[in-house]
C-alpha cells in the first residue's frame, strides 16, 4: 500500500506538470505552443538533437525460413566476392519479402560495396520506412546512410547520419 | 529415247525439234529450281522470336501461399493430376493440406533446377514444409515453371519453339505419318498412289475432301511457294519436292516439317511447329502430351482455323477422333485405348481463351528490350526473357477493366475503352498491363501509347511542392475562392470547380481530397509553377512539361504507363524506382546475357511524403474516391481521381497495400463520354483491388513527424474525443495550436471519455492492486 501512495503522489505531480489533461507525454519533448516555430540559434544548443526519453524498439515480424535461406545465400556470395550474384539473390529475397526491412538493408549494403552510394541510401531509407520502429534496423540503416553520404563527399550529412545512428547504438 | 523420236518422224522433223526443245526447257527449268531449292533450304533462317516468361511462383517455407494458389498455378503451366507422379509435369492432391508435385527441369538465369518430386504441406497461414521425395531431404525454397506468356515475333508474325527430331515423341511422328503421308518412308517426294486415291475420294464426294500431297510437298509449299493455286504452282511443287528429297535425308526433311508446319493463329501471331503448338494449346512441353492431345495437333494440320478447338470445338473433336481411329487402324492404339482416348475432352488450357491478354504487356517488354537489342536479335535468336509480369494479376486487371467497361455501357457512338497498369509499390516491378478491353482483338496499346491530359492527377505534385517547401502543413488554410491569372498576351484565366461553386477557406489536405481547383491554383501560384515542374521531374515525369499556370490543373499529357511511374514514386514514399518489367535475358542454351538490376534513388523528403500519403488517404476515406473506402483500413488505400475537359478522360491512380494501379477510361476518338474519374476509372481500380491479393505495407512515420488530432473542417487542434476528429501527421512544431473547446476538456460530449472519468478509472485500478 505504501508503494501505491508514492505512485499516486508521482501521478499527481505529473498531472500538475502537464498542462492539457491526460495526454500521454510524446516521445519527443514538445515545444510549448506559444513559441515561434523558428527560434534564434543562440537559444538552442547546437549539434545535440534532443534525445528522446525512451528509444522505441518494436520487435520485427520474423522473415520466413525461405527468405532467411536466401539471406544466408546472399552472405555466402558476398563472402566469396560474388557481388552481382549476391545482388541477384538479394533481389530474389526482396521479391519474396518486399515489406520486410532486412532484404532492403542487405541490398543497400551490397550497393555500398558496389560504390553505388545514392542507391544504397535510397534502399536504407526504404528499410527505415519499413522497420523504423526497431532500434537495430534504425542503427544499421543510418550507418549505411552515413557511409553513403561520406562516399558522395557529403561530410556534414555523413556526420549527422552517424550521430543519428549512434543514438540507437 | 531414239525410237520415240523415230516414231515422231512421220510428223516431220519439226515435231522432233519441238520435242527436243521442250525437253531441254524442262531440264533447264529443273536446274534452275534445283539451285533455288538448295540455296533457299541451306540459307533459310528460322524465325525464333524471343520467348517471354512471367515471374515464377516461388514455393517457400513460411510463405503465405495457399494450396489453392499453387493448384491454380499448376494448371496454368500445364501440370496434370495423376495418381502416380512418375513423370515431370504431374501432381497429386494428398488430402486437404498436402500436394505432391513432379516439378519439371527448369532453366533460370541463375542455373538449372533439376526435375524432382516434392511434397508441399500447408496450414491456414501458407506453406509449412517442403520435402524432396527423391532425396528424402527437406527444402526451403523451390520455383515452379514460369508461364510462357508470349513471343516477340517480327513482321512476318512467325512464332515457333525449335525442336530437335530426337525430342519429338515417337507416337506423334508415327501418327502424323499415318494420317498425312503413309508412304513417306518410301516415296521420292511425291506419291502418285496418294494423288489417285485422293482424286477418287474427291470425285466420289463431289468436292475436295482429301489432298494427295506428301509431307515433302507440304513443306515445299510452306517454305518456297506462295498460296496461289494454279497448275504451274502444282508442277513446281512436285518438282521441288523431288529435288528436296534428292538432296536431303528423310530425317532432315521431317524435322524441318515438324518445326515449320502452320498450326494456328492468334491475332498477328502465326503458330508454327509442334513445339510451340503444344505450349500454345496445352501450356506444356510436347513430350508431356497424352495421345489424344497429340492427335488434336495432328488434326490441326489440315486446317487450324477450320478446326479451331475453341471456336469450332465440335468440328475439332470430330476431326481428332478420326485421327485417333487412323491411329488404331495402323496399330498405334488397341480398341480399348481408342475408346478411352476418344472419350477424353479436347483439354486445351483454360488460358487459351485469354491468349490475347498479354498483348499490351508484351508490347512493353518489346519496347524495353529494344533499348538494348536489335529487332533481328529479338525475332531470330530465340532469346529467353524473364519478366516480372504476373499472369494472375494480369487476368484480374483485364477482367476488372472488361467487366466495368461493360457495366458502364455504350454511352454514345464510340465505345468506351480503357487501360490499366499494375506495379509493385516497393520494387517498381510491373505486374500487369492491359491496353484495352479484351485485347485479344489486338487493338492499340493504350497503356503505352495513349497520351492524354492527366487533369487532377497532377495535383499531388502541386501539394508536394508546397509541403516540401516547409511553409505549409496539412491544415494550413487555403482559400478556394475565384482566382484570376494573367496569361501572356493579355489573356486571363479564371479556373473554377466542376460543381460551379467555390468552397472558401479550407485546410490544405481538404483542398486536395476534394480536388478543388481554385484552391489548388492559388497554392500552385504561391509555390510557383517552376517548383511544381521540378517536383514532377523528381517524381519521374520525363514528358514535355509546359511552364504555364494551366499545368497546375493538369495541362500535361502522359500515357497511363508514365502516370504509373509518377505515382510509383509517391506510393514508394518518395523513393523513385524506374518501372521494371525485364529481370533477365538468357541465351537459348541458358547462358545469362543481361540482368536488369533493381535501381532506386531518393526523390523527395520522407517527411513531406508522409504528409502527402496522409492527404491521399483522405481522398479515399472522405474525398472524391470515397467509394473505395470499403478496402481494409490496413491497406491504407490512397490515390487521386482525374477528369479532363468535358469529361473526355477519366483517371484514377492509387495504391493499396503493396500494389499500385493506374486506370484510364476514355474514347479512342477523344470525344466526351460523360464520366468523371470517380465514375469512370475508380470502379475499375476498385474492382481490381477487391479481386487481387493485397499485403499491407507497414509505413513508419519518419523522425520529425508525429500524429496529431485535428478537426477536418476547421483544421484546428482536436482530441480523439472530439466528434469527427481525424489524426494527421505534422512536422514537429507545425501542428495547429488553436484547440477546439472539446480538446481542452471544457465541453465533453461523451462523459465516459472526460479527463475526470479517466482519472477516476485510474484511481480505482490503483486501489484494487
Amino acid at each position: 500500500m505504501k508503494r501505491s501512495i508514492w505512485m499516486l503522489a508521482a501521478a499527481i505531480g505529473c498531472l500538475t506538470a502537464c498542462s492539457a489533461g491526460l495526454r500521454l507525454p510524446p516521445t519527443a519533448p514538445e515545444r510549448p505552443a506559444d513559441l515561434p516555430a523558428a527560434m534564434p540559434n543562440v537559444e538552442r544548443p547546437e549539434a545535440t538533437p534532443p534525445k528522446p526519453a525512451i528509444l522505441e524498439d518494436a520487435p520485427l515480424p520474423p522473415l520466413s525460413p525461405a527468405a532467411q535461406a536466401l539471406m544466408r545465400q546472399v552472405e555466402a556470395q558476398r563472402a566469396q566476392g560474388q557481388m552481382d550474384a549476391a545482388a541477384a539473390t538479394a533481389e530474389r529475397a526482396l521479391r519474396l519479402a518486399p515489406t520486410h526491412p532486412e532484404p532492403w538493408l542487405s541490398l543497400a549494403g551490397i550497393r555500398l560495396a558496389q560504390q553505388r552510394a545514392e542507391q544504397a541510401e535510397a534502399m536504407a531509407r526504404r528499410a527505415l520506412s519499413l522497420g523504423g520502429k526497431t532500434r537495430a534496423i534504425r542503427y544499421r540503416a543510418w550507418s549505411v546512410i552515413a557511409e553513403a553520404r561520406q562516399m558522395q563527399g557529403d561530410s556534414a550529412g555523413a556526420r549527422e547520419a552517424r550521430d543519428r545512428a549512434d543514438r540507437d547504438a | 529415247m531414239l525410237s520415240a523420236f523415230r516414231r515422231l518422224l512421220p510428223f516431220g522433223p519439226w515435231a522432233m525439234w519441238a520435242t527436243l526443245i521442250a525437253t531441254s526447257a524442262v531440264i533447264v527449268y529443273a536446274a534452275y529450281l534445283d539451285r533455288e531449292v538448295v540455296t533457299r533450304f541451306e540459307t533459310r533462317r528460322w524465325s525464333l522470336p524471343a520467348q517471354v516468361f512471367g515471374r515464377p511462383l516461388e514455393l517457400g517455407v513460411g510463405e503465405p501461399t495457399s494450396r489453392d494458389r499453387v493448384l491454380r498455378e499448376l494448371q496454368r503451366v500445364g501440370y496434370r493430376p495423376s495418381a502416380v507422379i512418375d513423370s515431370p509435369g504431374t501432381y497429386r492432391v494428398d488430402g486437404q493440406n498436402r500436394l505432391s508435385i513432379h516439378v519439371r527441369r527448369l532453366t533460370f538465369w541463375d542455373g538449372v533446377q533439376p526435375a524432382r518430386r516434392i511434397r508441399v504441406a500447408f496450414d491456414a497461414n501458407g506453406i509449412t514444409e517442403l520435402t524432396d521425395l527423391d532425396r528424402r531431404t527437406t527444402l526451403t525454397l523451390i520455383r515452379l515453371d514460369p508461364e510462357l506468356i508470349g513471343s516477340l515475333y517480327g513482321a512476318d508474325g512467325e512464332d515457333r519453339v525449335l525442336l530437335q527430331l530426337e525430342a519429338v515423341p515417337e507416337t506423334l511422328v508415327l501418327g502424323l505419318l499415318a494420317v498425312e503421308d503413309r508412304r513417306f518412308t518410301r516415296h521420292a517426294g511425291i506419291d502418285p498412289g496418294a494423288v489417285l486415291r485422293a482424286a477418287v475420294a474427291n470425285l466420289r464426294a463431289g468436292r475436295v475432301i482429301q489432298g494427295g500431297s506428301t509431307l515433302t510437298q507440304q513443306l515445299v509449299k510452306n517454305l518456297f511457294l506462295d498460296s496461289e493455286r494454279s497448275f504451274r504452282r502444282k508442277f513446281d511443287e512436285a518438282l521441288m519436292a523431288l529435288l528436296l528429297e534428292w538432296h536431303y535425308e528423310k530425317g532432315e526433311i521431317l524435322e524441318t516439317y515438324l518445326n515449320e508446319v502452320y498450326l494456328g493463329q492468334q491475332g498477328g501471331r502465326a503458330i508454327h511447329g509442334f513445339g510451340l503448338a503444344s505450349q500454345y494449346y496445352f501450356g506444356k512441353p510436347l513430350d508431356e502430351l497424352e495421345i489424344q492431345e497429340q492427335a488434336l495437333l495432328v488434326a490441326l494440320v489440315k486446317g487450324p482455323s477450320y478446326y479451331h478447338p475453341l471456336r469450332q470445338p465440335a468440328r475439332a473433336k470430330a476431326r481428332r477422333d478420326v485421327v485417333l481411329e487412323r491411329y488404331a487402324q495402323v496399330g498405334l492404339l488397341d480398341p480399348a485405348q481408342l475408346a478411352q482416348a476418344q472419350a477424353k475432352p479436347l483439354g486445351v488450357r483454360p488460358a487459351l481463351a485469354r491468349a490475347g491478354t498479354y498483348t499490351a504487356a508484351l508490347g512493353l517488354v518489346r519496347d524495353h528490350l529494344m533499348r538494348d537489342y536489335s529487332a533481328d536479335a529479338l525475332t531470330l535468336q530465340g532469346l529467353r526473357v524473364f519478366t516480372t509480369l504476373d499472369p494472375e494479376t494480369q487476368e484480374q486487371a483485364t477482367s476488372a477493366l472488361t467487366r466495368q467497361l461493360d457495366r458502364l455501357g455504350q454511352r454514345g457512338k464510340a465505345r468506351l475503352e480503357g487501360a490499366v497498369v499494375v506495379t509493385d509499390v516497393l520494387t517498381g516491378a510491373v505486374q500487369a498491363v492491359a491496353g484495352g478491353r479484351n485485347d485479344a482483338a489486338e487493338g492499340m496499346n493504350r497503356a503505352l501509347f495513349a497520351r492524354r491530359p492527366i487533369g487532377s492527377l497532377v495535383k499531388p505534385a502541386v501539394y508536394l511542392a508546397a509541403l516540401q517547401s516547409g511553409a505549409y502543413s496539412l491544415t494550413t488554410p487555403i482559400d478556394d475562392a475565384p482566382v484570376t491569372v494573367q496569361l501572356a498576351g493579355g489573356k486571363v484565366w479564371q479556373p473554377g470547380n466542376a460543381s460551379g461553386q467555390f468552397y472558401g477557406k479550407e485546410p490544405l489536405f481538404q483542398a486536395l481530397a476534394q480536388s478543388h481547383n481554385a484552391a489548388t491554383v492559388r497554392l500552385g501560384l504561391a509555390v510557383g509553377v517552376p517548383a511544381v515542374m521540378k517536383t514532377l521531374r523528381s517524381l519521374g515525369v520525363d514528358a514535355n512539361i509546359q511552364p504555364v499556370p494551366a499545368l497546375l490543373l493538369g495541362a500535361i499529357e502522359l500515357t497511363p504507363f508514365e502516370v504509373a511511374q509518377m505515382y510509383q514514386t509517391i506510393a514508394g514514399g518518395g523513393i523513385r524506382a524506374p518501372l521494371q518489367v525485364i529481370q533477365q535475358v538468357v541465351s537459348p542454351d541458358g547462358k545469362p546475357l543481361q540482368r536488369y538490376p533493381l535501381a532506386m534513388e531518393t526523390a523527395a523528403s520522407p517527411q513531406a511524403m508522409a504528409l502527402l500519403h496522409a492527404a491521399l488517404q483522405e481522398v479515399v476515406r472522405r474525398g472524391t474516391a470515397r467509394a473505395a473506402a470499403v478496402l481494409p483500413a490496413s491497406m491504407e488505400a490512397a490515390g487521386k481521381t482525374g477528369t479532363t475537359d468535358d469529361q473526355r478522360d477519366a483517371w484514377f491512380a492509387g495504391y493499396a497495400g503493396d500494389r499500385l494501379a493506374v486506370v484510364w477510361v476514355g474514347r479512342d476518338d477523344n470525344t466526351p463520354m460523360g464520366l468523371s474519374g470517380s465514375a469512370g476509372a475508380l470502379p475499375v481500380w476498385l474492382d481490381f483491388m477487391r479481386h487481387t491479393e493485397l499485403h499491407p505495407v507497414r509505413r513508419t512515420l519518419p523522425e520529425g513527424v508525429s500524429l496529431q488530432w485535428v478537426d477536418p473542417t476547421s483544421g484546428r487542434a482536436a482530441g480523439p474525443e472530439c466528434p469527427g476528429a481525424i489524426e494527421l501527421p505534422f512536422r514537429d512544431g507545425s501542428a495547429p495550436v488553436d484547440p477546439l473547446p472539446c480538446a481542452l476538456g471544457e465541453d465533453w460530449p461523451d462523459a465516459r471519455s472526460s479527463p475526470a472519468q479517466q482519472l477516476r478509472q485510474w484511481w480505482q485500478e490503483l486501489l484494487t492492486r
